[in-house]
């Protein structure tokens, strides 16, 4: 399989930080509020399809709340595959940045 | 807060419920709301509001990526159908690729002839601000529109009305010998034009300067070519052309040459001062109607608004012209860009085109992709069955309808760009013949490309859609459990409508080769058909200021010494020259009221020479000396119109000149009716009066009987160098200019083959196409019916048969089509062939025979085939 994109990688993190409150809208403002980086919320759905088609996600649906016009949440956790590729590139990171200090020193 | 606040705005959560993937959908728009009233209770509404519109961005732009993907994927698959499809199939390619291919390139042909014949004068700038003043008038019963007006309109126009912004005036030079240096040649193309010529029109220059070249007498601009054929590599500007061994002219600038979709063509212009110098009377001259004048009128005014102003104009200066023609006398605007092809006047600057053959060839374009687009369509259903199975493939794995239209209609488009590839090659390599044919100059520039080449790829995906929504209709419509069984029966499905589709074909085939046969009936009709003289090797010479002028008599006796010259006839017109239409008071009409008539001057040789026939009365004689004062003779139609039951010995006067006084003539002689002009137009009251004076007199007309021409022409050369040393024998012959009138009709018959050719060859493919499949749908019945004894002629029949009766059906529906259509066409000629039955007949057997011979290769192949062969077949 493909190594995970940075998109695909701040999104499973963050699902994974959140726990039991990874939806939608929480995942969004965990990324923006870590990176800072301004992005659309709108910009999340794409991925998340993708990941979940992927099946490195998957989803729980809550109960319709009237404040989202009678539209359930859906809650997102990671597989044991996601949970996998992202200690992957994890281990990846840790190898690479290991090499950059050595050389560096 | 209302609630209504609380809602996002409803239009963008509609989009995004659209765009949205159905998997994420429902979560993202409650997230998006849910944000949304947190956004709405800190902040303002409009912000909110387009924070949630903002959302729409990302979504599109992952939702396209996102169809492309996918699209991309089917892409490659349906690709690689449709050119297994091609490859499995390759005679069936090829009807339908080169079919769409002749339909496609006939008609880009069709687009550019019609593009040029619409893009006449559109290069003048400001075209839309450019008009001519007509004549509109009935004298007598014959209401006349001509394009020329009197000389002081022009100069009235400019100084009065503050609508007109320049004016330019036109006629023409006549035939002149030019000469510079050792260089000499007659030139035709010269005309007298003001020096508004150039701000009216934009032609531009190559050197001197447009604003004052044609201020001063004596002054000419040529065109380049003009301008190197007698200057060669010298600059032009400044040097003197000498006119008929006479006049000098100094060159005061050269015009880049006139584009071939100009209305007006020119050699060379003249200053219109030279002709006021010589002749001041022109310059108050009310009367005669003969300066072309053209008009720019200023930014925002309105033509309507000067024309309003015109009759006032007309009271005013020239009541005269009123009393004459019964108060109808009035001038009107024609703009310049309707010249070409909406003005059928007497007399023009050259042959102009007609908005109906432009109608009728872009039918013609329309109906040939038509004949292209339904050989798809009948070939796509009839061979639907092949593709049955593979239509509920995917239907079992997952295919919905539309992506099964999707992927016919893709497929029957990508068909239609190919062979639009194939018809722009055919275009290119065709072009030459189309423009000798045609005689058009296809100059595209590259901004016709820019708009051209989009429209062309339009085209296609047009044709291609057209052509592919039916059949993806019908196959993406297969019930997969039905059809995976083997339950579909190949080839019925929309067999009738196969079948009405190609009757449409052929019936649009007949009518195009009936049409062709007609309009061919009609031009030989016309050619064949007695003007009533004999244009049979007779010389016309314009003498024009030679010396020739002023000794007719002379000429007469010198030229009659060679053998074989019959007749040396002086004239100022000739059969099918200029119209020269003025007016006659005959005896016993109405005091001051005239009738339009046609009036030659000629001497007593015209008649004889043209060899016309004098029904009553005597021609001019030279036994009557006063005939040349007091006789005229005239036509058969001059006197049923005057009402003359004997009209030998009446009188009548003649309006005469710019002075406008009448001469009374008596008739002498009653001619048979001629066809002086065209032989389109009904005959006119004509009249020819005795012995023109040395001022009308402009052509010999030179009766030979020879059976070697140009030894003729050879001693009449000779001869007329004795006449007029400096000026050369220059003539034309009178069969050759006659018939120049028939040109236009040559062309029509031309295209018309073509394009009928064109348009049952393609039907002929489609039907070469469903016959193949038939036959091999119908093998295994063959080969049953050899078996049982049935014999090669009946089988082949048989199968034959089940075409020819449709091709049979479309001649018969074509007939009353083609017959009501060239009725109307034919209408436009006072003379015109009835179309024959057998005309129709030819036209009908032709197709049936072409079809035949499409079908039986086939029915023989099918019908011969050994039976074991055709029974082991499926």
């Amino acid at each position: 399989m493909k190594l995970l994109s940075r998109v695909d990688e701040l999104i499973l993190l963050a699902i994974w930080r959140l726990g039991s409150e990874a939806y939608g809208m929480a995942i969004w403002e965990e990324i923006k509020a870590a990176t800072g980086v301004k992005w659309l919320m709108g910009a999340i759905y794409g991925p998340l399809g993708r990941l979940h088609r992927q099946g490195l996600v998957d989803t729980v649906k809550g109960d319709p709340t009237p404040e989202r016009g009678g539209r359930a949440k859906v809650y997102y956790r990671l597989t044991p595959v996601g949970l996998k590729e992202l200690k992957k590139i994890q281990g990846i990171h840790a190898v690479m940045w290991d090499g950059v200090r050595k050389i560096e020193a | 807060m209302a609630v209504s606040a609380l809602k996002p705005p409803r239009l963008a959560e509609k989009i995004l419920g659209w765009l949205l993937d159905s998997s994420v959908r429902e979560q993202a728009l409650g997230d998006l709301e849910e944000r949304y009233r947190e956004m709405a209770r800190t902040r303002s509404r409009r912000k909110s509001r387009w924070w949630y519109r903002l959302q729409i961005l990302p979504v599109f732009k992952f939702s396209i990526a996102n169809a492309f993907y996918w699209s991309g994927v089917m892409l490659n698959n349906y690709l690689k159908t449709a050119w297994r499809t091609q490859k499995k199939q390759k005679g069936y390619s090829f009807i339908n690729v080169a079919g769409l291919a002749l339909g496609m390139a006939a008609s880009i042909l069709i687009v550019f002839y019609i593009l040029h014949e619409r893009s006449f004068d559109r290069f003048h700038k400001d075209a839309d601000r450019v008009s001519r003043i007509c004549v509109d008038a009935v004298f007598d019963k014959n209401h006349l529109q001509y394009p020329a007006v009197a000389y002081p309109v022009g100069t009235t126009l400019l100084k009065d009305y503050p609508d007109v912004r320049s004016v330019t005036r036109i006629t023409l030079f006549g035939r002149t010998l030019v000469q510079y240096g050792d260089r000499k040649n007659y030139e035709s193309l010269i005309f007298y034009a003001d020096n508004g010529f150039f701000d009216v029109f934009s032609f531009p220059f190559v050197s001197g300067d447009s604003r004052t070249a044609l201020s001063r007498p004596n002054a000419v601009v040529l065109t380049e070519r003009m301008a190197r054929k007698y200057f060669r590599d010298e600059e032009a500007v400044g040097k003197m052309l000498r006119f008929d061994n006479k006049s000098e002219y100094a060159v005061t600038g050269v015009i880049k040459d006139i584009p071939s979709n100009s209305h007006f063509l020119f050699d060379m212009l003249c200053s219109m001062e030279t002709l006021l110098a010589e002749n001041t009377r022109i310059a108050d001259d009310w009367i005669n109607q003969n300066i072309v004048t053209y008009i720019k009128l200023k930014e925002g005014a309105r033509a309507a608004d000067l024309e309003a102003k015109f009759p006032a104009l007309i009271k005013d200066r020239a009541p005269l012209l009123l009393r004459l023609t019964g108060g109808t006398f009035r001038y009107y605007i024609q703009p310049l860009l309707d010249i070409h092809l909406r003005s059928h006047q007497a007399v023009e600057f050259g042959p102009n085109g007609d908005i109906t053959t432009v109608y009728i060839l872009s039918a013609i374009a329309v109906l040939i992709l038509a004949i292209a687009a339904i050989n798809f369509v009948n070939l796509a259903t009839a061979r639907a069955g092949k593709r049955a199975r593979e239509v509920g493939m995917r239907k079992v794995v997952g295919a919905d309808r539309r992506s099964l239209i999707g992927q016919f209609l893709s497929e029957s488009v990508g068909t239609c760009l190919l062979a639009l590839i194939l018809a722009l090659v055919l275009v290119r390599l065709t072009l030459p013949l189309f423009k000798s044919i045609s005689g058009i100059e296809v100059a595209l520039g590259k901004t016709d490309l820019i708009w051209l080449i989009p429209s062309f790829l339009g085209l296609a995906v047009l044709v291609g859609l057209a052509a592919g929504s039916y059949p993806a209709l019908v196959l993406s419509g297969f019930q997969p459990s039905r059809v995976l069984r083997g339950m579909f029966r190949s080839g019925r499905g929309g067999l009738r409508f196969r079948r009405i589709l190609v009757v449409f074909q052929f019936v649009i085939s007949v009518v195009l080769i009936v049409g062709t046969a007609v309009v061919r009936d009609q031009l030989t009709f016309l050619r064949t058909k007695n003007p009533g003289f004999n244009k049979e090797q007779v010389l016309v010479s314009e003498v024009g200021i030679s010396k020739v002028r002023r000794a007719v008599d002379a000429a007469n006796r010198r030229l009659k010494q060679i053998p074989g010259v019959l007749q040396v006839s002086a004239s100022d017109n000739y059969p099918g020259g200029m119209h020269n239409t003025s007016y006659v008071f005959p005896e016993g009409g109405i005091e001051d009221q005239p009738v339009g008539a046609q009036v030659f001057r000629a001497d007593a040789e015209f008649v004889p020479a043209l060899g016309i026939e004098i029904a009553a009365g005597r021609n001019f004689s030279r036994d009557f000396p006063s005939d040349e004062k007091t006789a005229v003779l005239i036509n058969e139609t001059a006197a049923r119109q005057f009402g003359w039951k004997d009209p030998v010995g009446k009188t009548m006067k003649l309006a005469g000149g710019a002075s406008f006084t009448a001469e009374t003539r008596t008739v002498v002689g009653v001619f048979k009716d001629v066809h002086m002009y065209t032989l389109r137009d009904a005959i006119a009251p004509a009249v020819i009066s005795d012995q023109p004076g040395p001022r009308d007199l402009d052509y010999l007309l030179i009766k030979v009987q020879t059976p070697d021409m140009s030894g003729m022409v050879r001693q009449i050369a000779a001869a007329w160098k004795d006449l007029d040393p400096d000026r050369p024998f220059d003539f034309f012959f009178l069969d050759q200019s006659f018939d120049v009138q028939f040109k236009g009709e040559e062309r029509l018959v031309k295209i018309f083959g073509i394009f009928s050719g064109l348009a049952i060859a393609i039907a002929c493919l489609g039907l070469f196409g469903l016959a193949s499949f038939m036959a091999e749908r119908r093998t295994k019945e063959m080969g049953i019916r050899r078996v049982l004894g049935a014999r090669t002629a009946e089988m082949m029949g048989l199968m034959s048969m089940e075409f020819l009766k449709l091709v049979g059906l479309s001649v018969i529906v074509a007939w009353p089509v083609a017959y009501v259509l060239m009725r109307l066409w034919l209408r436009g000629f006072a003379y015109r062939t009835v179309p024959r039955p057998a005309t129709f007949l030819l036209a009908g057997l032709a197709a049936l025979a072409v079809a035949t011979l499409t079908v039986i290769h086939h029915a023989h192949k099918t019908a011969g085939a050994n039976p074991v062969d055709s029974l082991k077949y499926e």
